[in-house]
């Protein structure tokens, strides 16, 4: 089937996409940094590191998306030379 | 209650009407007037090369923007109105690419304008991240700013065929929806009905063999309108998914480009037309990867048959989207 690899690749991103959005959902969005006694200055630096963490997660996503890619287009190019 | 639910019944059938029979009627009109402007352009992969009209974004525009402002005079709607304004700011952008070749950056830069005015007006400052909802004041705004103009050279990337960009996003719409059924309020679910039904129309006339092509002018007011509605609706994970295979055509695109240029600046294209007038993936090792060369790994296909395999891509996504749906709807509302 000509799009099973493109429909496997689309299933792969999702799951990703799910992997992400359980981390930052339990492991991040609860994080809280209490340091100072000033409350606003807690609430700053907690969203700069949960800021910090998402960015961190979304370029590890970009990056598993250019892995993917490799891989698929490296299975393309062996089923053509087969 | 009663009444409550009765007036939306009634709008939503007076914008989806307007935005339906105004883009079937004016559509051919249209065709006729730029024909006789002579704003046409070369359809390359058919014999003969037969020249097509563009754009059919005023048209579109009339239909869903003004869909659109007729709800936000019936509900005083603030977030209907800054929604069309970005709608509005889309069109002029994607009016000014169709008439000059702009660069590569003038789409991304200045789609941020177009997401500017949906800034003034945010009911929420959480995102639903499927397994819940993630509260993130100091993240939101610049996620929108980035949201819309994705969304706009996403959809504007994937409109590389007959059809293909009214039809996928026809699939993509209607995850988008359901999603803003559940998650959101009654009134961004009506301000989504336009764009549906303007696309259903704009198909009649775009769908293999094109009689129209929507432009920039189109596309750039169709992945806005997306985009916008998304953020309004709390949709903003279920609208990317179900646009992953979009996603995935810009991705391809700008990996292989390491840089934001436009299709037509690419020297060495990622498809070949054969003598037959079907498509086959290039062998050029400097030509760009997209979603199309991908789909002709496999041997060369007609453009109504890589059209009909991106909407199987669109259909799977708005699938998945649907599961999301689903499962984002237990972890928010019954855990």
């Amino acid at each position: 089937m000509r799009l099973l690899g493109l429909f496997l690749f689309i299933l792969a991103l999702w799951i990703i996409i799910l992997g992400i959005s359980f981390f930052l959902t339990t492991f991040v969005a609860p994080i809280k940094i209490t340091i100072l006694e000033n409350n606003t200055i807690n609430r700053i630096i907690t969203s700069i590191i949960q800021a910090s963490t998402a960015f961190i997660i979304i370029i590890i996503f970009i990056l598993s998306l250019n892995k993917m890619k490799s891989f698929y287009m490296s299975r393309l190019r062996a089923a053509k030379k087969q | 209650m009663l009444e409550l639910a009765l007036n939306s019944l009634i709008y939503g059938l007076i914008i989806s009407i307007w935005a339906f029979i105004t883009i079937w009627i004016l559509t051919p009109r249209w065709m006729l007037f730029l024909k006789q402007k002579g704003k046409v352009v070369d359809d390359y992969h058919k014999p003969g090369k037969p020249k097509i009209p563009r754009p059919a974004g005023p048209v579109l525009a009339l239909g869903i923007c003004g869909g659109e402002l007729i709800l936000f005079f019936l509900t005083n709607e603030l977030s209907i109105l800054l929604l069309s304004f970005a709608s509005i700011l889309s069109f002029v952008i994607g009016i000014i690419d169709d008439k000059k070749v702009m660069p590569g950056w003038f789409k991304p830069l200045s789609l941020v304008l177009a997401a500017l005015p949906l800034t003034f007006f945010l009911s929420t400052n959480s995102l639903n991240l499927i397994f819940g909802s993630v509260l993130i004041p100091v993240l939101y705004i610049p996620l929108i700013l980035i949201i819309i103009p994705i969304t706009g050279n996403t959809v504007n990337s994937i409109d590389v065929f007959n059809g293909v960009v009214s039809g996928f996003m026809i699939i993509s719409s209607i995850p988008l929806l359901i999603s803003i059924a559940v998650f959101s309020n009654v009134n961004t679910l009506l301000a989504a009905l336009p764009l549906f039904f303007g696309l259903l129309a704009f198909y009649k006339f775009h769908k293999y063999p094109s009689k129209i092509f929507p432009g920039d002018s189109g596309t750039l007011l169709i992945g806005t309108t997306y985009g916008a509605l998304a953020v309004l609706g709390n949709s903003e994970v279920i609208g990317v998914i179900a646009l992953l295979p979009a996603v995935i055509n810009s991705f391809l695109f700008l990996e292989s480009m390491r840089k934001v240029v436009e299709h037509r600046q690419v020297k060495s294209r990622p498809t070949i037309l054969t003598e037959d007038y079907n498509l086959k993936a290039s062998d050029d090792p400097n030509a760009p990867n997209t979603l199309v060369r991908l789909i002709l790994a496999n041997g060369p296909l007609s453009e109504n048959e890589i059209s009909k395999e991106i909407f199987k891509l669109a259909l799977l996504s708005a699938l998945l989207s649907i599961v999301t749906i689903f499962i984002q709807h237990y972890f928010i509302f019954q855990k």
